[in-house]
């Protein structure tokens, strides 16, 4: 394996050991998108057929906010004891950094969505959907979308006051075809649609993350320029 | 050179412009005739050339449009008025249009005579969109410019910069 | 202290472009409200484009210019280009609202509606929150050089994600509304053309004159701030000696 990749690991490790013992961002985002799903149930009140118009969009509104709080903590816990300047100085290339942090925001907030979706499907009363791994696919490339972007943008907005205002305001009309892919992609999937329908959606949001994970790796040395 | 008072002649003549403009504007697009909704028409009977805001009934065109000779009633509010149309072929003369039409009415054939039809024309909402569009980039452009005048006269004052 | 030499040429040529802009604008009004014919669909509503048209022009090409003049920053790392791209984000924001504004008063006489989620109004509003976001990150920062690198990052990613969001967005529309209200398809007649082009040229006229006098303000006001800062601290040191 070769440094590079080996340092990635190294930080992904770090922050999945830090997750594990503390249990601290995962607890609070899932608690949090339960509420959001309660609020979402309390102010429509739906039958079966609404609920299934509209659960691709509250799947999504859940996840996106759910998503910020875990990026907003990925980069402020590292402030307790000076933790990102330790890591600003570590001989490791900043490229190495981002793609570890992506990772491991990444792998929060798909654990969350995992937790999240089967909650979705009882509390609604959806049928049983019909191709999961499709789903899964969708989930996974609109995530990926969210995490390249909300990673740079987390250590964008850390040092900057009112961070938990800022990362929002910044990241949301940024990742608007990422909601809307991920939002058409999901209803199709719910629905059973032939992935002919719905494939474009899935591109877009492929060439989405590739775009943005490469410019935002780049960038994120000038975000970090100590 | 005073660079404030250069600053506010600049602004007048920009000032003088904007009103000629609107001046010119404001003459071409006054309109001499009076308008009269179709119900007015008919229980007021006014002499002269008007102009009369209503929409084409359906059913009620008849004539050869495209020949420029057609008849139609104009509906307005609660009341109809039958209008008969000869001139140039009408660009807009459909069924359900919303239109203006100017001619004369003739109280004997209780008929009114139009010689010209246009479509109503919106002059509020263009006024109000060029208003929108520009006023604000006028009073932007004259907050930063003075602020910009003050600046060089606060820094000439404080020796900070010599002109060459 | 002198002066910086791009605030220089800024000043020696800012008046031919005023200049240039006004007269456009003169003419391009006049062509506009008076020397036009209306048009056969629209009528006199038609003269809206003349000013709605450029407006949006000029914001995306502000918007242009703010991530070129972004990279241009990262690159040299020149004060005086974040100068210039701050005060661009700022005028692009407001070329961006009045665009938005003046079409919604378009939209009311022509659609009925002042608000639709078309492709172009929904894209623009994005735009808008984009360059509001890149504004409010430029204040809450107090550090200039962290303000400054951030505002660029920020301007590339935006610039990098406009063409996606517009596609998306436009996709999106004809998915759920087939054959939606656009303006698409309705060509504009050879009268209507000359009040828009010269319209359009005159408002990059005055979005670079603008330009030159918003970086001319921001420069003075950090050289001013820097120069009280220098005063402060001799003050500190003489009360210190003393």
């Amino acid at each position: 394996m070769t440094p590079f990749l080996k340092t990635i690991r190294w930080i992904l490790w770090k922050d999945l050991v830090i997750e594990l013992r503390c249990r601290e961002t995962i607890a609070s985002m899932v608690f949090f998108a339960l509420i959001v799903i309660l609020i979402f149930s309390f102010s429509f009140s739906m039958d079966q057929q609404a609920a299934h118009d509209v659960l691709a969009g509250m799947i999504w509104v859940a996840f996106a906010f759910t998503g910020m709080i875990g990026l907003g903590k990925s980069f402020s816990a590292e402030l307790q004891n000076d933790c990102l300047e330790a890591l600003q100085m570590a001989p490791v290339s900043r490229g190495t950094l981002y793609l570890g942090k992506v990772a491991a925001n990444f792998a929060f907030m798909f654990v969350v969505e995992i937790l999240l979706f089967p909650m979705f499907v009882i509390l609604f009363n959806v049928d049983v959907v019909e191709d999961l791994s499709l789903l899964l696919v969708v989930f996974s490339l609109a995530t990926a979308g969210l995490a390249a972007v909300g990673t740079l943008f987390a250590a964008l907005t850390v040092h900057i006051r009112a961070r938990e205002v800022m990362l929002p305001i910044l990241l949301l009309p940024m990742v608007v075809p990422v909601m809307i892919a991920a939002v058409e992609a999901t209803k199709g999937a719910l629905n059973g649609d032939p992935l002919s329908l719905y494939r474009p959606w899935l591109e877009l949001l492929a060439i989405f993350d590739v775009v943005f994970t490469i410019v935002s790796f780049w960038m994120f040395d000038f975000v970090m320029d100590a | 050179m005073n660079t404030l008072r250069m600053f506010y002649i600049r602004w007048g003549v920009v000032l003088a412009v904007a009103a000629g403009l609107v001046v010119l504007t404001a003459h071409h697009y006054r309109v001499h005739l009076a308008s009269f909704a179709p119900r007015e028409v008919a229980s007021e009977s006014p002499a002269g050339e008007i102009r009369v805001i209503g929409m084409v009934q359906s059913g009620t065109l008849t004539g050869d449009v495209s020949a420029g000779d057609a008849t139609f009633t104009l509906a307005g509010q609660d009341a109809s008025l039958p209008v008969a149309y000869q001139g140039p072929p009408p660009d807009n003369l459909r069924e359900f249009k919303t239109l203006v039409a100017i001619g004369t009415w003739s109280a004997s054939e209780r008929v009114f005579q139009a010689r010209d039809i246009g479509i109503v024309p919106n002059y509020g909402f263009v006024t109000g969109a060029y208003l929108v569009g520009l006023l604000p980039l006028a009073l932007l452009l004259f907050t930063m410019s003075r602020r910009v005048s003050l600046l060089y006269e606060e820094m000439k004052a404080s020796r900070l910069y010599q002109e060459d | 202290m002198t002066i910086h030499r791009v605030i220089r040429h800024v000043q020696r040529y800012q008046g031919w472009v005023g200049g240039g802009a006004a007269l456009c604008l003169t003419v391009g009004l006049y062509l506009g409200l008076l020397g036009s014919p209306p048009d056969y669909y629209q009528g006199e509503v038609v003269r809206i484009m003349y000013i709605h048209v450029p407006l949006a022009h000029t914001a995306l090409l502000g918007y242009t210019v703010l991530a070129g003049g972004s990279a241009w920053y990262l690159w040299k790392r020149d004060p005086i280009i974040d100068n210039m791209c701050h005060a661009v984000a700022a005028l692009s924001a407001c070329f961006t609202a009045l665009a938005l504004l003046t079409g919604m008063i378009w939209g009311k006489p022509t659609w009925d509606t002042w608000w639709t989620w078309d492709a172009r109004l929904t894209s623009f509003t994005v735009l808008l929150l984009i360059l509001l976001g890149y504004l409010m990150v430029r204040t809450v920062v107090d550090d200039l050089d962290k303000a400054a690198r951030y505002g660029a990052v920020l301007a590339i990613l935006g610039f990098v994600d406009l063409p996606i969001i517009h596609f998306s967005v436009e996709w999106w529309r004809t998915l759920h509304q087939p054959q939606s209200i656009s303006m698409r398809g309705v060509s504009i007649a050879s009268g209507l053309l000359a009040p828009l082009v010269v319209m359009s040229v005159g408002m990059s006229l005055l979005f670079s004159y603008m330009l030159m006098i918003r970086t001319q303000l921001l420069y003075l006001n950090r050289l001013l701030d820097a120069k009280k800062g220098r005063l402060l601290h001799q003050f500190h040191m003489s009360k210190a000696d003393s």
